[in-house]
């Protein structure tokens, strides 16, 4: 065939031109554009701006300096979206939640509707999308514009030269680190940036890790147990600093866990060649603020509105539902959080808690009031309507899982512990299978970190045990 | 020497790469050409990567490449 | 309806746009009169500038690779539509990484109409290696000096007439951030495709003889095989550098095939 002609005596050339050609092209290309650029360039202030850079960089990257700067601008990210978002979310809720619920409740009765009816609508589906947008919609609105304000000035490439080492003990490629943080914001987010890492085995270990970034709707779970267990046990002076520590460890054991699994997957299921790693650290770019807080703040907006009302509806028309209907003395929750009663103490969490994250796979945030309701329902309480989503403060909250639920400090630790390795909720799900097209993939994102969790619960639980 | 032998801050005239195919190819898109100027400006705190100017950007790489970038260091 | 009515700094002796100019961004992408690639190094604004002639929202980040599959978008200008196609950064056309060989193919093979390099000017030296690699493989390139304003924060001035002198091939300084320098470079483009520019791409002499005999031989013998294929003569070079992508695409028989429709990225959209 000619073609095979072509080929053969192109190799042949190659052959008798001492198969340096590739690199004779490259460098002639080089120095061309080298004399072109001379020519063209009139004055250069190269010194300056590299200088700037420079010192800057030196150190953003040094030994000294490099990780600590790191972690102060996780904390400083952390600290603004939490203390930033608490205004906003308690507004949201006090609109929406303390003033929208009795209004469309009073709606509802003054159009006739059968309780139940109401109940399904205002107090299932209404409640739950209207608690994920206050909880969901301030921190995100938060966290992605500074986010972006960071990458847009040139700031994530750092991070990555700074983690490299660690991410090439994990097998990873180094460009991990940005789906990592990425994933900080949201997992689903998270799992779509993993298109910068080309090779496709190294792009799924770094899907299958992603869940290990604490997304924003977990943040206030963590803040709020972290806040009224472990800063509890701490004088009150340093309540705030220990409560934000805590949920600091948490971030951080995240990130030590995406490098082991990472290092675990690379070496067993995902074992294969690492890829060439090279990362351009681009010159420093002053973003322009207002835009990005602007356009950040929309985008954010419009997905936390689509997210609640999609995936939080019908898990509170599901709570509702299943806290009301009475099959043998007790509701059907009632009947799940009971048989999931011993395996939940035995992991040193309860019932209350497992069937609260069966209820909230859809969206991470309703875990807290999921569990309020529940354990209000378990106990028999009539502080709560049946199946309502609540909104107490710390102290009541706290009474209430205290006393009526039977939480201890080990409960509330292993919560957070629990936070941080389970399954992903269902939008990174339903992302990871758009992305990797595969649902062996997918399911093993889903319950490769849940076992661990597991695992780890278990542990901490029996090591607890025995100690105390 | 090799370029991970050049001092921090200092800089050096690429000799060769010591490198095959698609790595070596990579490399020298980026610029890493027999002949370049490179200067090393920044070590990563846990070791390991380094970055070096090269006409004008700053490309970061680990050192199972750059122990294979044949220098020649820079009178200045 | 988008209406940017800076008016360029270089703009003042050209002449080209006419008053009332404006660049249309169109939400959908229904028929279009030509066809536009964009190429550039990572990193250099690219999507910046691709958003503000399209109105696309697409996130810019300030990190090397964000830009992973091929973008599509579309404007007006001047009563004709342009189809405009982000391929994903790539500091050369040479090398066969994914993202490179998508840029790489819809250049030779998609024949766009007219392909527009967008530059770094903090880093002229650099990202001209691109062009010219670009420049090999087609004439209607239109160079977007992009992210001028840096530059000249950096006390860095570029002779963008020169450039273009020695580059043979229009230069548009540029600031897509402040929406600087989008009307001129969107009436430059619209003036290559038509035809109203003379265009004399610099082509790099190899000063190797046996080179360029070999070259020669090759391309009879290619252009034997596929009649009327453009370039041949790249075809012929990366042969010769033993290219395995090209080399694969000349034995499937994909090669010179024109690929106008959506190429997405395996694995994920």
């Amino acid at each position: 065939m000619a073609v095979d002609g072509i080929l053969q005596a192109a190799a042949q050339y190659r052959q008798s031109l001492g198969g340096r050609v590739h690199e004779a092209i490259v460098e002639r290309t080089f120095e061309e554009a080298e004399r072109i650029a001379e020519r063209a360039v009139v004055r250069e202030g190269e010194a300056r701006k590299f200088a700037l850079d420079l010192a800057l960089d030196r150190v953003l990257t040094s030994r000294v300096w490099g990780l600590p700067v790191m972690g102060l601008m996780l904390a400083a990210v952390l600290w603004i979206t939490v203390t930033g978002a608490n205004v906003p979310s308690a507004m949201l809720n006090d609109l929406l939640i303390g003033q929208g619920h009795p209004w469309l409740l009073s709606m509802f009765g003054s159009m006739g509707s059968p309780s139940w009816v109401t109940g399904f609508f205002v107090d299932g589906v209404y409640l739950a999308t209207a608690w994920v947008i206050s909880v969901m919609l301030p921190p995100m609105a938060i966290f992605f514009p500074l986010f972006t304000l960071l990458e847009d000035y040139g700031y994530l490439p750092r991070v990555s030269f700074n983690l490299d080492r660690a991410f090439r003990w994990a097998g990873a490629e180094g460009k991990q680190s940005l789906t990592m943080m990425m994933g900080f914001g949201c997992n689903a987010a998270g799992i779509v940036s993993t298109r910068i890492i080309s090779s496709p085995r190294e792009r799924l270990i770094a899907i299958l890790t992603n869940n290990f970034s604490i997304c924003n709707g977990r943040w206030p779970t963590l803040i709020l147990i972290g806040t009224i267990f472990v800063a509890a046990t701490a004088p009150p002076a340093f309540a705030g600093l220990v409560a934000a520590g805590s949920v600091l460890v948490i971030a951080v054991l995240g990130v030590l866990m995406t490098l082991l699994v990472s290092r675990v997957l690379s070496r067993t299921i995902l074992k294969g060649e690492p890829s060439h790693f090279s990362l351009e650290l681009p010159p420093y770019r002053p973003p322009q603020i207002g835009k990005v807080i602007v356009r950040s703040v929309f985008d954010r907006t419009l997905i936390v509105l689509w997210r609640a009302v999609v995936m939080a509806a019908p898990a509170g028309a599901l709570i509702w539902i299943t806290s009301n209907i009475i099959v043998g003395g007790d509701s059907l929750a009632g009947h799940f959080v009971g048989w999931l009663d011993p395996f939940g103490v035995a992991l040193g969490l309860n019932g209350v808690i497992l069937a609260a994250y069966v209820f909230a796979i859809p969206a991470n945030e309703i875990i807290v009031p999921t569990i309020l309701m529940l354990t209000l329902n378990v106990a028999r309480s009539t502080m709560a309507q049946q199946g309502v989503m609540l909104e107490l403060d710390q102290t009541a909250t706290r009474d209430v899982l205290v006393n009526h639920g039977g939480w201890t400090l080990l409960t509330g630790v292993n919560l957070m512990l629990f936070s941080l390795l389970h399954n992903p909720c269902s939008t990174t799900l339903m992302t990871i299978y758009k992305e990797t097209k595969s649902w062996k993939w997918t399911l093993w994102s889903a319950l490769m970190p849940i076992g661990i969790g597991f695992a780890v619960c278990g542990l901490v639980a029996l090591v607890w045990r025995l100690v105390t | 020497m090799i370029a991970t032998q050049i001092p921090v801050g200092g800089k050096a005239r690429i000799a060769a790469l010591k490198l095959v195919g698609q790595e070596k190819r990579r490399l020298m898109d980026l610029g890493f050409v027999p002949g370049a100027e490179i200067e090393r400006v920044l070590d990563a705190p846990l070791g390991g990567t380094i970055a070096f100017r090269i006409r004008g950007t700053v490309i970061a790489l680990r050192d199972n490449q750059t122990d294979k970038i044949e220098v020649t260091p820079c009178k200045n | 309806m988008q209406e940017l009515k800076q008016v360029p700094k270089a703009c003042d002796a050209c002449g080209s746009c006419s008053a009332g100019d404006r660049i249309v961004p169109m939400r959908r992408i229904e028929g279009s009169d030509y066809v536009i690639a964009l190429a550039g190094n990572p990193n250099t604004g690219k999507s910046t500038v691709f958003n503000a002639l399209t109105g696309m929202r697409q996130h810019v980040g300030n990190w090397a690779g964000k830009t992973v599959v091929r973008e599509e978008g579309a404007y007006k200008f001047r009563d004709k539509t342009y189809r405009l196609v982000d391929l994903p950064g790539t500091y050369s056309l040479l090398s066969n990484s994914v993202d490179e060989e998508i840029a790489r193919d819809f250049v030779l093979f998609g024949r766009p109409d007219c392909t527009v390099v967008v530059v770094d000017a903090t880093a002229l030296e650099r990202n001209l290696a691109l062009v010219l690699q670009i420049l090999e493989i087609t004439d209607r390139v239109v160079v977007a000096l992009n992210l001028m304003d840096e530059a000249e924060r950096h006390g860095i001035k570029i002779d963008d007439r020169a450039l273009a002198r020695d580059l043979g091939v229009p230069v548009v300084p540029m600031s897509a951030r402040s929406k600087k320098g989008l009307l001129e470079l969107a009436a430059t483009v619209a003036d290559v495709v038509e035809g109203q520019v003379a265009l004399r791409p610099h082509r790099i002499a190899h000063l190797d003889p046996e080179l360029d005999k070999a070259v020669v031989s090759l391309v009879r013998e290619i252009e034997k095989e596929h009649p009327g294929i453009q370039n041949a003569r790249w075809i012929a070079l990366r042969l010769l550098e033993g290219d395995v992508g090209v080399e694969n695409e000349l034995r499937s028989g994909t090669l010179g095939k024109p690929v106008h429709g959506t190429l997405s990225l395996a694995g994920g959209q």
